[in-house]
């Protein structure tokens, strides 16, 4: 909690009449949601769709959905359970791909179209351990990449640590872990770390999704650089036997700013007595939600096996 | 006028001389001719012969064209008309070849000037808009903003009249010569203390050409009844038809579809940024110190510039020359001290005001000595002035405001371990000025000013651990943080009169800005023993920014005839900032026309821009709201502004005036969907996108000014709306958070004696808009899995948040409030006492401050009963008394 709120309950304390009194809730209707993000490199890609409610969201299960690929009819689903319709098809770079939904009853359809953007692959990977104590030891990561086009080029990066017994999952619960020294990239518009030190007087924004764009390095090549705390092992060298994964899509201007006020939702900087309430932005029509389609190759790194 | 009109006479003439010479001397003076005009002027006699002869008239700036005269002359010689028609006026004629040569018979026609300042007999405070008029020929002038005044005058025998509210009028009969300074001391007359009378040559008000601009009257700012009895100038305004408080009991001004950065407020001629106190509860401007308090929200003369909606003119006392005297006052929330007299008698006087609020001293003794926390403000303004000769004077201004709130908090948990936390947070503004005004001759009029204005917030937070139990260590972590705008100015003024009829304003003004948005600290201490480490955290987005401005406007008033006032002028001004120059040029006209005495129309068209904007968290005034400049990404704001209006003016004090307005901005800033300011400038402009803006509306006002009940009832309908790209309600049009359909606002004071009078203010604002979340709505996020339970949620891979259908989706209801007071006025020996009675929110009215949706759980829980989603409001303020004591001296 920060210190400005802690105006504000000082001065609603003091000042406030204690009075709350229900007002006019106009009645409002209910709106199809259609979420998708979607990239090969995914174990699933699911397509979700809700209905928006005042209390909760609810999960169209009998909707109807096609997929066209550059205006031909590719997929068709007829059933999601909990409102997951899993979605296979095949696209590359330059396609336009648009997926329809329609309810069972045929009173709701709402439609999004992205268009791929061009395959993002990772040049190199460079690794450096820095032993810091008896105990720990910190391993640099140098992401070597070369920018798509001389024109503004989006991106995101995902880190993923394959261990021998279970796959982690979670690109939020990664990024939170991987250190983002200095970098000029990688950190542009957010504060260096979430790492736990309440050093700043705000609620910042971090950048969570570990989005980019290319306003440092239009057109030529660039280093993405960030660390990871390897702890409390007893024996030199490390033992560091997890497989990394290590992707850098493509994305789309859209998903750009998308994910750029998800990293607000993320770092819960929004500070709801004061701020307005967020408002995400919507690629669907005759709806909302939000459907991307990222394109980029996996880099992996084997882990060291004894 | 009468220059220009002699210019086209003498191009006429030289075109006569190359053309027709020769026919027109072969013309013979016998030739008859018919003049019919029962009520005309000089100038449409000269027409009328130029129109029937060959002759053209030569005459120099002695004839004065807008003399009346009487023509009923059929079938007479051009030397017998002229004899008729100009002998009277004592202008002499000759007829030389084709030219009828004009001359006036004797000095009486000859103009001087009669220059000087207007004063308070008692104290030689400078009268601002007192007017100066020749009785003889009803014609004359008003006194600018320091007091000065120049009026051209017939020689010889010649009336002067001078006047202001609340003062006693003189005439002086005199017979002047020459160009002659006048100084003038007018004597306080407190039983004309409710009447305002209208200058007729101000630039506000029914007899100006401005629409939609007033001045308030000071006595009405002191007696407007408010919270806890502290009368406010901005709290005030906010009564007047087409100003709005962005929430009831807060000092922020909404004007006319405006945002609350878009106003300009000018304190004695200088721009100052945060005008609020306690989170906008008051405004730093005290009602003791203001002299002055013009408002313009219509018509914007071209001297000003830099926001769009609205100008708030504040000037402030000079100080007694003559007579140490000054007043303090006593409220439940801040007290006042005022004192001002002279330092050389005559010659050189200050003026000191101080207030402080004391919540905090109240609230101490309540406190465990633990703990101990703090919040008040303080406003301290002296003002120097000295007077060198008639002409020439200088003023020297220093202003200082904070607010200061803090925590210190000591905590023991044991013998040896113990742990301080504090942090202080203060914030406000530091003005200084020193302004030269010096009167060039007797119709140029000179203003100089230096200022130095700095707006700040500075946060600093220390956490201490001491750990005594083995070994001496001690841990603390200290932040500091500062915000703030800093600007360095000079100006040039002029003030021109060329005639009683026009007058010009020029000058030129140079500011520097040095933006500090945010700079942040922090840093980590660590003592054990003798062993001390100390680590220093620069945040990455520390920065400061320098931006120039320069202006140049130029304005002029003059009558086009005897019905029309024009006020036409143009702005100039460029603001540089990082690789990026702005231009930009602001016409400004204003016309009004008599319909007669009592009825005027006016019409104003004007173009503002704007450099800078607050970035703010909320309505209310946060300390850590940013002024930020424009970037090389942004444009600056503009604004074109139409208006007119009707205007009645009753000499028996009724005023009445129906204005209507259409505004239309570019490039306003709002943030894009899902981005807000938190606190941090850093990559702002990122955060925002620049769209169109437009408001109307119809404003209409009943005043009365004189009499035992003065005030003004009045009712606005207005619409304000934006429109900006996709990034922003999907490029969507939307209602405008502040649009308030309707309004009706009622002030009024009655005096049953000259000990007791009444005052009730009272309000009727429909509800502006607000973005309220009416649903929940799922987004997914990327994983590489889509299988993410980190939000502990049951739909892998999405999670609900709540879902805005769009900005400024929900109408507020609305607000209206009563206010009173009462003021028991006594004449003691050594000055006046007032006991002041306040009650704010007469009839408890529960009006909306914040409004958020909630859940409505049922009481009892029966088979089938479900919980509700609801709209809930939290009103500040339920009815609050007060008192204040007040005394004069």
């Amino acid at each position: 909690m920060k210190l400005i709120k802690y105006f504000f309950i000082l001065l609603f304390m003091l000042l406030c009449s204690c009075e709350s009194k229900e007002i006019l809730y106009p009645s409002t209707q209910k709106v199809m949601v259609m979420n998708a993000t979607i990239a090969q490199s995914y174990f699933d890609n699911i397509l979700y769709l809700h209905f928006t409610g005042s209390d909760s969201v609810t999960a169209i299960i009998d909707a109807d959905v096609s997929v066209y690929v550059n205006g031909e009819l590719v997929q068709q689903i007829n059933e999601g359970p909990k409102g997951e319709y899993i979605l296979d098809f095949d696209y590359v770079q330059g396609d336009k791909v648009r997926i329809e939904a329609t309810t069972a009853d045929s009173q709701y359809h709402t439609w999004a179209e992205v268009t791929v953007p061009e395959m993002m692959h990772i040049s190199s990977v460079d690794i450096v351990y820095e032993r810091v104590s008896d105990y720990a030891a910190n391993k640099h990561y140098s992401v070597h990449i070369k920018d798509l086009s001389p024109q503004t080029d989006y991106y995101r990066m995902t880190y993923i640590q394959k261990s021998d017994d279970e796959t982690e999952l979670s690109c939020w619960r990664y990024s939170s872990h991987i250190i983002l020294p200095p970098d000029p990239i990688l950190t542009d518009g957010y504060s260096i770390q979430d790492d736990g030190h309440d050093k700043e007087l705000y609620n910042k924004t971090y950048n969570r999704y570990l989005i980019f764009n290319d306003s440092k390095f239009a057109g030529s090549e660039a280093v993405l650089k960030f660390y990871k705390e390897i702890g409390y092992q007893a024996t030199w060298p490390l033992q560091d036997s997890d497989d990394i994964q290590i992707t850098v899509y493509s994305i789309t201007e859209e998903e750009f700013n998308y994910l750029r006020q998800m990293n607000v939702v993320a770092s819960n900087s929004i500070i709801p007595e004061i701020s307005e309430p967020l408002r995400l932005p919507s690629n669907v029509r005759g709806g909302t939600g939000f459907v991307s389609i990222s394109n980029g190759e996996p880099y992996i790194i084997a882990g060291r096996k004894e | 006028m009468n220059y220009n009109f002699s210019l086209c006479l003498a191009t006429l003439v030289f075109a006569a001389f190359t053309t027709a010479a020769p026919e027109a001397c072969a013309q013979t003076k016998a030739q008859t001719i018919t003049v019919i005009q029962p009520e005309s002027t000089l100038k449409d006699f000269i027409r009328a012969v130029e129109s029937q002869s060959n002759y053209t008239f030569v005459f120099g700036q002695d004839i004065d064209l807008s003399l009346k005269i009487r023509a009923e002359f059929k079938d007479l010689t051009l030397p017998q008309i002229l004899q008729a028609a100009l002998t009277p006026l004592g202008i002499k004629w000759k007829i030389e070849k084709s030219h009828i040569i004009l001359k006036s018979a004797d000095s009486r026609t000859r103009k001087i000037t009669i220059s000087g300042y207007v004063t308070d007999a008692a104290s030689g405070e400078s009268l601002i808009g007192a007017n100066v008029i020749d009785r003889m020929h009803q014609t004359g002038g008003c006194t600018n903003n320091f007091g000065f005044y120049s009026v051209p005058v017939y020689v010889g025998e010649t009336a002067m009249n001078y006047s202001f509210t609340g003062y006693s009028s003189q005439l002086h009969q005199l017979n002047i010569q020459n160009d002659t300074v006048i100084n003038i001391s007018l004597k306080s007359d407190l039983r004309l203390e409710e009447v305002m009378v209208s200058a007729e040559k101000s630039t506000t008000g029914f007899y100006s050409a401005s629409t939609g601009s007033i001045e308030m009257p000071i006595s009405k700012v002191r007696n407007t009844p408010s919270l806890l009895g502290e009368s406010d100038v901005i709290k005030s305004i906010q009564m007047l038809p087409g100003a709005d408080a962005a929430i009831e009991g807060f000092s922020g001004l909404l004007v006319r579809g405006g945002s609350p950065d878009q106003n300009l407020y000018m304190f004695d001629g200088i721009p100052i940024y945060s005008i609020d106190h306690l989170f906008g509860f008051f405004s730093v401007f005290d009602p003791q110190i203001v002299k002055k308090m013009d408002f313009y929200k219509g018509s914007f003369p071209a001297r000003f510039g830099g926001r769009l909606s609205s100008v708030v003119d504040i000037r402030s006392n000079d100080g007694d020359l003559y007579n140490y005297h000054g007043a303090f006052s006593i409220g439940l929330l801040s007290s006042k001290f005022n004192l001002e007299g002279p330092i050389v008698k005559g010659r050189t006087a200050f003026n000191l005001s101080l207030r402080r609020s004391y919540m905090d001293l109240i609230a101490r003794p309540f406190m465990s000595g633990r703990e101990t926390y703090y919040l008040y403000f303080y406003d301290a303004n002296i003002k120097l002035n000295h007077k060198f000769n008639d002409r020439s004077r200088l003023f020297l201004g220093f202003y200082q405001g904070r607010d200061c709130m803090g925590m210190d908090k000591k905590s023991y948990s044991s013998d040896y371990y113990s742990t301080m936390k504090s942090y202080d947070m203060n914030w406000g503004n530091r003005l200084a000025s020193l302004r030269w005004n010096y009167q060039l001759n007797d119709v140029l009029f000179l203003n100089t000013t230096v200022s130095y204005n700095n707006y700040n917030m500075k946060y600093d937070n220390k956490d201490t651990a001491i750990d005594t139990y083995e070994e001496y260590c001690e841990e603390s972590v200290s932040k500091k943080y500062h915000s703030g705008i800093e600007d360095v100015s000079a100006n040039v003024d002029f003030d021109y009169y060329h005639s009683e009829n026009h007058s010009m304003k020029f000058g030129a003004g140079l500011l520097h800005h040095h933006f500090s948005p945010d700079v942040e600290t922090s840093q980590f201490s660590q003592k054990e023993n003798a062993i001390s480490t100390d680590t220093l955290y620069q945040a990455p987005h520390n920065s400061e920014l320098d931006a120039e401005e320069i202006s140049l406007y130029m304005e002029d008033q003059f009558q086009a005839g005897e019905k029309c006032l024009i006020n036409i002028g143009a702005r100039f001004s460029g603001f540089f900032v990082g690789k990026k120059n702005y231009f930009s040029l602001e016409p400004r006209l204003s016309l009004r026309y008599a319909l007669s005495s009592d009825w005027a129309v006016k019409a104003s068209y004007n173009t503002m821009s704007q450099y800078i904007s607050l970035l703010s968290t909320s309505a209310i005034s946060m300390p850590t709201d940013l002024w930020v400049p424009i970037t090389d990404n942004l444009k600056p704001m503009r604004s074109h502004q139409f208006s007119t209006g009707l205007y009645l003016n009753r000499p028996n004090g009724w005023e009445f005036s129906l204005e209507a307005y259409a505004k239309l901005m570019n490039n306003v800033l709002e943030y894009k969907d899902g981005f807000g300011f938190l606190g941090s400038s850093r990559s702002w402009d990122c955060n925002v996108a620049q769209g169109k803006g437009r408001s109307a509306g119809i404003e209409t006002t009943i005043r009365k000014n004189t009499g035992r009940t003065t005030g003004w009832i009045s009712y606005t309908l207005a619409k304000s709306d934006r429109k900006f790209s996709q990034e922003v309600n999907e490029g969507k049009r939307f209602p405008f958070k502040y649009d308030r359909r309707h309004s009706i606002k009622m002030m009024l004071t009655h005096r049953f004696s000259k000990k007791v009078e009444v005052n009730a203010a009272w309000s009727y604002i429909t509800g502006g808009t607000a973005t309220i979340p009416l649903q929940r709505t799922v987004v997914s996020h990327p994983t590489e899995s889509s299988r993410d339970y980190s939000y502990g949620n049951n739909i892998p891979g999405v999670f609900e948040i709540d879902y805005n259908q769009g900005r400024n989706n929900y109408r507020l209801p609305a607000s209206h409030l009563l206010n009173l007071g009462i003021n028991f006025i006594k004449q003691k020996k050594h000055g006046i006492r007032t006991w002041n009675i306040s009650i704010y929110n007469v009839y408890c009215a529960a009006n909306p401050t914040l409004v958020y949706k909630s859940t409505s759980w049922p009481s009892k829980w029966f088979a089938g009963d479900q919980n509700q989603i609801v709209v809930r409001k939290k009103s500040l303020f339920p009815i609050v008394p007060s008192v204040s004591y007040s005394y004069k001296f």
